[in-house]
């Protein structure tokens, strides 16, 4: 009798792990190293383009690690080391987005116009959607901090580029001060980082 | 914050990851059990999106694979 069921193909059979679990399983990171991570890729999530997922920048980054493409530096720990590749992959898909762009050149002398007149003359041009994406997002993280008046002043210096002992001495913090806000905003942080939806 | 949106997220972002890359382990695991999540036990949804594929992962990972069985 002729089956009208699809043949499986041979790819759709083979086992796929998720890149985080062959790490653990390879003993690269730990189970904390992994909410660790996740917290963190959660940070950086917000400052993705929409079509790409925090869960696929971490991802991405345990693959880039396990398929050898980027090898940890010796004394490097793996979290740090795979936060930077988080990074970098991030500002790939930026810049993938931005030749794209380029390639509309009505819409980008249009969006000329209107950003010569907001943007910081010595900054190169901005792009609209990641501009339009930074804006909601911080917005965001300042809902998420909203009850702590310190954390928002911490959070607004840290934007500015201040470290950490330039924002204690302009908001004339002591070190305890100081450092119990930043638990607050870790705690913050991770339990937004733990509980939110995949996207 | 004086700069632009964009600048200013993604120091902001920079200046967060230092703090959470310096965070106690027993921060991330106390944050979990505050919210009812068992991050020892192996299912738990802590690690939801870590431990799992979403479907466009999936069918990255499965080309992936289809193309190394082909080569």
């Amino acid at each position: 009798m002729r089956s009208y069921l699809k043949k499986a193909k041979t790819a759709e059979l083979v086992p796929v792990q998720p890149p985080a679990v062959q790490a653990l399983a390879l003993k690269l990171v730990s189970n904390c190293d992994l909410l660790r991570l996740k917290v963190i890729a959660r940070l950086h999530g917000r400052s993705l383009p929409p079509d790409v997922s925090w869960a696929d920048l971490l991802q991405e980054a345990f693959t880039r690690v396990l398929d050898g493409s980027r090898a940890i530096p010796a004394g490097v720990p793996a979290v740090a080391f795979l936060a930077g590749v988080m990074r970098s992959i991030k500002a790939e898909h930026w810049r993938r987005r931005r030749r794209a762009n380029e390639q509309q050149p009505v819409l980008a002398t249009e969006y000329q116009v209107v950003a010569a007149e907001t943007a910081e003359a010595c900054d190169t041009r901005p792009d609209p959607e990641r501009w339009l994406i930074a804006a909601q997002q911080l917005q965001a993280i300042g809902l998420l901090f909203a009850p702590d008046p310190v954390a928002l002043q911490i959070i607004s210096g840290l934007g500015d580029g201040l470290t950490a002992e330039e924002i204690r001495q302009t908001l004339g913090m002591t070190k305890t001060d100081y450092d119990s806000a930043r638990r607050r905003m870790r705690r913050a942080l991770i339990r937004a980082g733990l509980t939110m939806g995949v996207r | 914050m004086s700069v632009r949106p964009d600048v200013g997220l993604e120091r902001l972002i920079h200046g967060l990851e230092q703090e959470l890359l310096e965070a106690a382990d027993e921060e991330f695991t106390s944050g979990a059990h505050d919210l009812g999540m068992n991050p020892e036990s192996k299912g738990s949804s802590a690690f939801m999106g870590v431990k799992d594929l979403s479907p466009q992962l999936l069918a990255a990972l499965r080309l992936r694979v289809k193309r190394n069985i082909d080569a």
